[in-house]
């Protein structure tokens, strides 16, 4: 699936992105962009993304608790995605710094990771911060890898309107963002992928048990 | 009964807690007695989950690019350059072994007693300077070959200080009975003739070895073997009948390696010798100290 790019609308990414790398984003100003849709969501998550000392963290942390560098960076990526979502769910709640935050994520990811290799059970040292996520709404690759096999019969179009939709896209702006003449054309195909996917949801079975189970 | 536009808003709302308790009761008590609710509800929590998935693609198709436009992180430096440190550390250890062991240049002690030093605190005219009179007039830096310099003009300051016991008396008292041991270690340093002292001490019974140890650091002393002197005496500190004597020396010994900063070891150990009233060397220590002032 091609990314969504933000070519158009009034605000310029590059820009966004060139001043936020300078001045940053403070904690409140980031989940804000975060949650909201298009070129204000990239520029922040970029920027995070780019945190070389971040980066470095997890690598170190990673490397001390029988990891590599290649489970690091695995580690990162799934932790961005699953940090990502914690903002968006509403869970970040501004008890810790953003970043104390990520780096909770990451333990509580690391040790599910090797948990799940069956290497160790360290349930007590889980971090609090997100300790009240329930476990099954966690990323992880398994998890990952079954719901794209569904996701695989949905075709693109369908795809990029649903995470639009998913990311609380106007229908102005999913129009702009598909080339669609108007609003209502937008609103109509969003509607229609709905519906396929709700209906491929009934018909898989699998999915529905793995789901439940997981 | 809650209300919204469609089953898929009530779910996100649902799922992202973005319902007040009343809601949240009334949606729970419907997926209880409710079963067709409850089966639109699961299909909705479902297809949520599945537009999440979508978000994490996206995300993972950014962070690709992002990963790629980006340099990487840098590595930890002491990681990348560990092997280079060690080259660097053993080189070092490497270049202080062929330091401390290269025969040493004899040393010209200054003619000047240490009384005079303080007169001649004022400009030199010609004459040679004092070690002290010397470092005061250094920089803050100094090239190796100075550093040599120095060390040479520390030690002959040492030696000057350096006030040989007398080795024909028994060292350990005239009321000892059992000086005979000593005797012909004792002679053989009279005589200076240092190797056959060395060999005597090693036939030393067990029960002298402070004695011999206490001898056998004076004679590397005389050999101008300072370190090796420094790390004898160093080791008969807390000894009841030399322990005095050992501090004292100890720091001779260690003068070729003071510097004109103040803060080293050496400095730091006469200064102690200095304000410990009651010292055997108190006096001699306060003279090296007005010396190097």
């Amino acid at each position: 699936m091609t990314s969504l790019q933000h070519t158009t609308g009034s605000v310029n990414f590059q820009q966004l992105v060139m001043q936020h790398s300078l001045d940053g984003w403070n904690d409140e100003e980031f989940v804000q962009a975060v949650c909201s849709a298009g070129a204000h969501r990239d520029a922040a998550l970029e920027w995070w993304f780019n945190d070389a000392q971040l980066h470095q963290w997890v690598r170190n942390y990673v490397t001390r608790y029988g990891g590599n560098i290649a489970d690091a960076d695995d580690l990162y990526h799934d932790t961005f995605i699953a940090f990502d979502q914690f903002i968006r769910m509403g869970r970040y709640r501004g008890e810790a710094a953003l970043k104390t935050v990520f780096c909770s994520i990451a333990k509580w990811q690391w040790v599910n990771a090797r948990r799940r290799m069956a290497k160790t059970e360290h349930r007590d040292e889980w971090p609090e911060t997100a300790a009240d996520w329930p476990e099954n709404e966690w990323y992880t690759r398994e998890r990952a890898s079954v719901l794209n096999q569904l996701l695989t019969t949905l075709g693109d179009k369908c795809k990029k309107l649903l995470t639009m939709y998913q990311l609380n896209y106007t229908m102005k702006e999913t129009a702009s963002e598909m080339g669609y003449a108007s609003d209502q054309v937008a609103m109509n195909e969003t509607s229609g992928c709905r519906k396929k996917l709700k209906t491929m949801i009934e018909k898989s079975t699998e999915l529905m048990d793995f789901l439940n189970r997981t | 009964m809650t209300d919204f536009d469609n089953i898929d808003d009530l779910v996100a709302r649902y799922l992202r807690r973005d319902l007040d308790a009343e809601q949240l009761a009334d949606v729970d008590n419907r997926r209880r007695t409710d079963p067709a609710f409850a089966e639109e509800f699961e299909t909705g929590r479902l297809a949520f989950i599945l537009r999440e998935q979508l978000i994490a693609n996206d995300l993972s198709g950014k962070m690709k690019r992002w990963r790629n436009d980006a340099p990487p992180p840098p590595e930890d430096f002491f990681k990348k350059y560990r092997y280079w440190i060690w080259a660097a550390f053993l080189l070092l250890c490497n270049s202080v072994a062929v330091w401390y062991f290269m025969p040493k240049t004899p040393i010209v002690p200054s003619a000047a007693p240490p009384t005079q030093e303080k007169a001649q605190n004022t400009p030199p005219t010609g004459t040679p300077e004092t070690p002290m009179a010397g470092a005061e007039r250094k920089k803050e830096t100094t090239p190796p070959a100075q550093h040599k310099n120095n060390s040479a003009k520390y030690a002959a300051l040492a030696t000057r200080f350096y006030n040989q016991p007398d080795f024909n008396k028994n060292i350990r008292g005239n009321s000892s009975s059992a000086a005979g041991p000593l005797e012909n270690v004792t002679a053989a340093m009279a005589g200076k003739k240092w190797n056959d002292a060395l060999q005597a001490i090693s036939q030393l019974p067990p029960e002298y070895k402070s004695d011999g140890d206490y001898l056998k650091a004076h004679i590397l002393f005389n050999q101008k073997k300072y370190n090796e002197a420094a790390a004898v005496f160093g080791s008969l500190k807390s000894s009841v009948r030399y322990g005095e004597a050992a501090q004292w020396y100890e720091i001779l010994a260690l003068m070729p390696t003071y510097s004109d900063q103040r803060q080293t070891v050496v400095h730091q150990m006469l200064m102690a010798l200095v304000k410990d009233d009651g010292h055997t060397y108190q006096k001699e220590a306060k003279n090296l100290a007005d010396v190097l002032r």
